[in-house]
């Protein structure tokens, strides 16, 4: 066949959403030259002074720099894994049920509680694990003593991390739900020819077929290694679990509670955006070198 | 094809951005055109200091609360407020945007970030600050001394001019400040009277009866019901002592110790120090570990982020707050009609109360620079200073600091609250005619009435009187009042504050929950000072010799 | 589907059905409790002793955020903007993942459209040079100023791509053989065949368009214009810290710590799904390929 023909065509379809993202997404970027300014409001983008990598250095000056971007790191870290192999499992487990009402129901649910904003679940979480709470009156029954479990540095970022996979987990459910369907029913049907259990069903079949997406939403989800939630630890954490729960976003929040910090702020954001960038360009080209696989 | 469209977009990006910044040169061109006031002279040009000789046109944010309705036909640009300002004054306004006051300084910080400015606006004092650093203000100088009238200029002289300091700038008076109202500084022990009664025990005056009250809270079980379920006193997860307007702190607590974390005040030989690391701090720190360890504090203060459930639960009966908490206890009284919220001042050992007050000023109205009659903003602020003490007959049926006004400055004493208090009893008392009152104050005067009859039987009738009765009250009897030296953001601060007070809640957090011991204290203020504490009392002290 | 007998031992089901409604139940019982919360006595609900049932039962919250026309005019603005956002973003996602679903070798300039969306996904200025673009624009008070920003959703225009590569090529092949276009390949042969992904990616946008309510608070100066969420998140209040002086503020403050009005927001803000997504379930299950052959 000859797609020579077609180019003109696939430029054609393209056209709208490129001029509108070079309108409200590109052109705004000249903003990004912020993160090199002093940005004080009232002197706006003309007048602000220019300080080169400043805002940048202040990141690394901060005090305990160290802490706080591995506090990032490790919980946003954990939080990519989780997020992918539960709703991964999940998907896998309720493909198997055959009940459709039963399937669609549980479906739903899950996604729910991506609906509730951290104001309200954290409220939850601090009630579940306070003193009198019901995990603290379990430990209580098994005769072991009562946890102040969010003012310990050793729990917060485990229950920071599960508790975010507990709101989010039913949204990549749903992608990989999507992708499931999609598998055909004659590789099921010949594998149950060849006499397969269900396992290797899964290894051999499902798995397979859904790796692409399994590739793509892990690809994408590696841009995410420096947001490590704010809503979330910000609703959840105290001056006790500093050491442990301080990330980049809730540090920043309260330097700009002193003074407006645009220019801090903004370069944190290109900062993320650029270690992003190059590390899905690297996974890219792994993929690609190694495994002769395309990621997008 | 495709570097060429970059090229393209980027011509076009840079359009957009230099158009945005010409707005600034048009303005300052029309700032020439205004006619010199120095070619008359103050004295012998009589000018109507309560309306513009023509019609002029102010346009305006505004902040409203949320759910606000308007009156059928009106709008936020024309309604019985705007109305009123246009016939006292032909200034007419216009509603550049609205937004409800949760969201308001969120949107106000974009638009001034970015150069989206109104006539006339009411900032807080650092936006004040950056925007006469930025020269974006029309300098009042003059026409305030032209224009003010005889009453404002008292109330500004009550703060011994210290408003008008605050709002001068590169030696322009660049604003009309509104009078910080002192009320809202003491933290005053909020405590259930009814359990006071029930265990026979006296109201606390200082510390150590404030724990031997905690601890038959604790013990006695005040509320009655055998179990052993009450919590002591209330803190919060955020600070251990608020700047202002804490609820659910400590403040109380620390200033008994003539104590002020988070302020610059002088010290017994004159020196400017910072709050948080003098000895009196330290001392407060250690009591605080002492009554934590004895669980006369919320053995969880530190993770709540809603300290008020154990309010109205009943759970708790002691809480430190501002005089207006019982807006705050509404839940409680309406989960518990016996519940009698009363309020004290804690004393030190010496007996005094100790108190830090606020700023002189606590908001600014600015006119944009290039506005061709900044003394319009004069104007208005006469019409509004006198329609809120000396109303006339259309003015009384309005209220004071209602949402609707155009601009709203306070210019009063600084004691308001306690005059309001005042009033309200009197007023209660028959001894002034309730229509003498103005709008709010006779509003509150009928839900006192409501209450009185139907003790606590709506929360909402019981709230804003008890404030004003109960609360304001206790801000009438005498107390030692530290004069914080300095409020501002020195450079230093804008870069290293964040580090400096994160260093000083975990270690203090640590001290009270007693994980670290109390003479981490110095060390903490060895850190402090190191870690940037030592250039910023230097910068202050720089600044206070201006 | 087909059953699979071999397997099946009753156990393992049973255990894959009672694992199932655990975690439905212990993902239902976070929003049955904020149900539960937002038609609560407000003092019953701060004193924190709501857990699944109403306390107190009465629709104060709902009567507080329905209370003024400003209400229904949010709603009515809310719907247009899913409708109007959802139908571009549709659109849009679906022109763009076709093209750029092709190889390399077939579409020249593909890859760099791929990583110009890329980049437009992980990188942004912030809200500033957005703002100054609308007000420039003149689009501040206008529906467009809601959608057009968001008009292309990347990551959902990567999904869809990922599906439509994971189409077998015998189909389009067949389609080329017998001589049709792009144009009538997408139409006819990719959509009918990506319900479940469209699906998905629909479902995305409107839960977005429906629950954002930042972009509605910058871009919209008369309340009057704005979305349902911008309305709705307004009246959550927390405690102030600036000095309480003004009878506008004490309004405020009887608002102050109300989590029966916070409740109802997330309440409000699930409608839609409630709504829509047993419609779009549909595709789920009608959407496997049929008759597509093994490769």
């Amino acid at each position: 066949m000859n797609h020579g023909t077609f180019q003109k065509h696939y430029h054609l379809m393209l056209l709208p959403g490129i001029i509108l993202l070079i309108v409200f997404s590109f052109i705004p970027m000249a903003g990004i030259a912020v993160a090199f300014q002093d940005f004080k409001i009232g002197l706006g983008f003309s007048r602000s002074p220019w300080i080169g990598l400043e805002n940048f250095k202040y990141l690394f000056d901060m005090r305990d720099s160290r802490s706080i971007f591995f506090n990032t790191v490790n919980i946003a870290f954990w939080k990519i894994v989780a997020n992918l192999l539960i709703p991964l499992v999940f998907a896998v487990l309720l493909n198997e049920v055959r009940y459709v009402l039963f399937k669609r129901w549980v479906q739903s649910i899950v996604y729910l509680p991506h609906f509730l904003s951290w104001v309200i679940l954290s409220g939850i979480i601090i009630d579940l694990l306070s003193l009198g709470g019901v995990v603290n009156k379990t430990l209580q029954q098994l005769g072991m003593d009562p946890v102040m479990f969010l003012g310990s540095n050793a729990y917060f970022p485990f229950i920071v991390i599960s508790s975010d996979v507990w709101k989010e987990f039913g949204f990549n459910t749903i992608i990989f739900l999507a992708a499931l369907t999609g598998i055909s029913s004659p590789l099921y049907e010949a594998a149950d020819i060849d006499g397969a259990s269900w396992l290797q069903k899964v290894r051999h079949v499902t798995l397979p077929g859904i790796t692409p997406t399994i590739v793509l939403l892990a690809t994408l989800s590696i841009g995410n290694i420096l947001n490590a939630g704010f809503d979330q630890i910000f609703n959840m954490y105290n001056p006790l679990v500093y050491e442990s729960g301080d990330i980049i976003d809730t540090y920043v929040y309260r330097v700009g509670i002193v003074q407006a910090q645009f220019g801090l702020a903004t370069a944190v954001g290109l900062m993320k955006s650029v270690i992003a960038m190059v590390l899905i360009v690297i996974s890219y080209q792994l993929a690609g070198r190694f495994a002769n696989y395309r990621i997008f | 094809m495709n570097i060429r469209k970059i090229v393209g977009v980027v011509l076009i990006a840079s359009v957009v951005f230099a158009g945005c910044s010409s707005n600034k040169s048009n303005n300052s061109t029309t700032a020439d055109g205004e006619p010199s006031p120095g070619q008359q002279s103050t004295e012998s040009v009589q000018v109507d200091r309560f309306r513009m000789p023509e019609p002029v046109e102010i346009n305006v944010i505004k902040s409203v609360y949320p759910g606000m309705t308007f009156k059928e036909g009106d709008t936020i640009e024309k309604n019985e407020y705007t109305r009123y300002v246009f016939d006292k004054t032909n200034i007419q306004t216009k509603v550049l945007w609205y937004a409800s006051n949760t969201d308001y300084d969120q949107k106000m910080q974009l638009s001034i970030a970015s150069n989206d400015i109104p006539d006339m606006m009411v900032v807080n004092y650092k936006t004040f600050r950056a925007m006469a650093a930025a020269d974006q203000l029309e300098d009042l100088t003059k026409v305030y001394e032209q224009y003010v009238s005889p009453e404002i200029r008292k109330f500004y002289e009550s703060t011994d001019n210290k408003v008008l300091e605050m709002s001068t700038y590169g030696g322009k008076l660049l604003a009309l400040p509104s009078v910080g109202i002192q009320a809202d500084a003491p933290s005053m022990l909020w405590i259930r009277q009814d359990w006071l009664n029930k265990l026979g025990l006296q109201p606390p005056k200082n510390i150590e009866e404030l724990k031997t009250v905690l601890r038959a809270f604790i013990d006695k079980d005040p509320d009655g019901n055998g179990k052993p379920d009450t919590v002591g006193l209330t803190g919060n997860s955020t600070t251990l002592s608020a700047e202002v307007n804490g609820l659910h702190d400590f403040k109380g607590i620390f200033n008994a110790f003539n104590s002020y974390p988070l302020y610059w005040v002088q010290d017994e030989s004159g020196n400017t120090v910072y709050g948080s690391t003098t000895p009196g701090t330290k001392q407060a720190l250690g009591t605080l570990r002492e009554m934590y360890a004895e669980g006369l504090i919320d053995k969880e203060f530190a993770l709540r982020k809603n300290p008020d459930e154990l309010i109205a639960a009943g759970k708790s009966g002691t809480m430190f707050g501002p005089w207006w908490t019982p807006w705050v206890l509404t839940g409680s009284v309406k989960n518990d009609k016996n519940a009698d919220w009363q309020a004290y001042m804690i004393a030190d050992e010496k007996g005094k109360i100790n108190i830090s007050s606020l700023p002189a000023a606590q908001s600014y109205v600015v006119v944009k620079k290039g506005y061709k009659h900044p003394e319009a903003a004069v104007v208005y602020a006469n019409m509004y200073d006198e329609v809120s003490h000396t109303p006339d007959e259309a003015g009384k049926k309005l209220i004071v600091g209602d949402a609707l006004w155009p601009l709203q400055l306070i210019t009063d004493y600084p004691e308001a609250a306690t005059n309001k208090h005042l009033l309200l009893l009197d007023a209660l008392a028959g001894k002034i005619e309730p229509d003498k009152l103005d709008g709010e104050m006779k509003l509150v005067y009928e839900q006192a009435l409501r209450d009185k009859e139907n003790p606590r039987a709506n929360p909402d009738d019981w709230a804003a009187p008890q404030a004003y009765l109960v609360g304001a009250g206790v801000l009438k009897q005498e107390m030692n009042k530290i004069e914080p030296v300095y409020f501002g953001t020195t450079p230093t601060m804008e870069r290293r504050w964040a580090n400096l007070l994160k260093l000083e809640n975990e270690t203090f957090f640590k001290i009270v929950m007693g994980s670290l011991d109390v003479d981490a204290f110095d060390k903490f203020v060895e850190d402090w000072k190191a870690e940037g504490g030592n250039t910023i009392l230097n910068e202050i002290g720089e600044e206070l010799k201006k | 589907m087909v059953r699979n007998k071999t397997w099946t031992s009753r156990t393992w089901i049973i255990a894959l059905y009672v694992l199932m409604a655990l975690i439905a139940i212990a993902s239902l019982a976070p929003i049955l409790h904020a149900i539960a919360v937002s038609f609560s006595d407000k003092a019953v609900a701060a004193a924190g002793k709501v857990t699944l049932w109403p306390v107190g039962f009465n629709t104060l919250a709902y009567e507080t955020i329905m209370y003024d026309r400003n209400f229904l005019g949010s709603f009515i603005v809310s719907v247009n903007r899913v409708l109007l956002g959802g139908v571009i973003n549709f659109l849009l996602t679906v022109l763009m993942a076709y093209p750029l679903s092709r190889q390399a070798s077939e579409f020249r300039c593909r890859n760099m459209y791929m990583w110009f969306l890329i980049a437009m996904m992980l990188f942004s200025a912030g809200v500033i040079p957005l703002y100054i673009l609308i007000k420039f624009l003149g689009l501040f008070d206008s529906l467009w100023a809601l959608v057009l920003p968001t008009a292309v959703p990347v990551f959902n225009v990567i999904l869809l791509i990922n599906f439509f590569r994971s189409i077998p090529k015998e189909l389009p092949e067949a389609g080329y053989m017998d001589g049709a276009g792009p144009w009538y390949m997408l139409v006819k042969i990719y959509i009918p065949l990506s319900a479940p992904a469209l699906a998905t990616v629909t479902l995305f946008s409107i839960v977005t368009h429906w629950n954002t309510f930042f972009d509605g608070l910058i871009f919209m100066r008369n309340m009057e214009n704005y979305p349902l969420q911008t309305y709705i998140q307004q009246f959550v209040v927390e405690t102030s810290t600036q000095n309480v002086s003004s009878s506008e503020q004490i309004e405020l403050l009887k608002r102050l710590s109300n989590q029966t009005l916070n409740a109802a927001k997330m309440v409000i803000a699930m409608v839609p799904i409630f709504l829509v997504y047993p419609f779009l379930q549909r595709f789920f299950i009608h959407g496997i390929m049929l008759g597509s052959v093994k490769e």
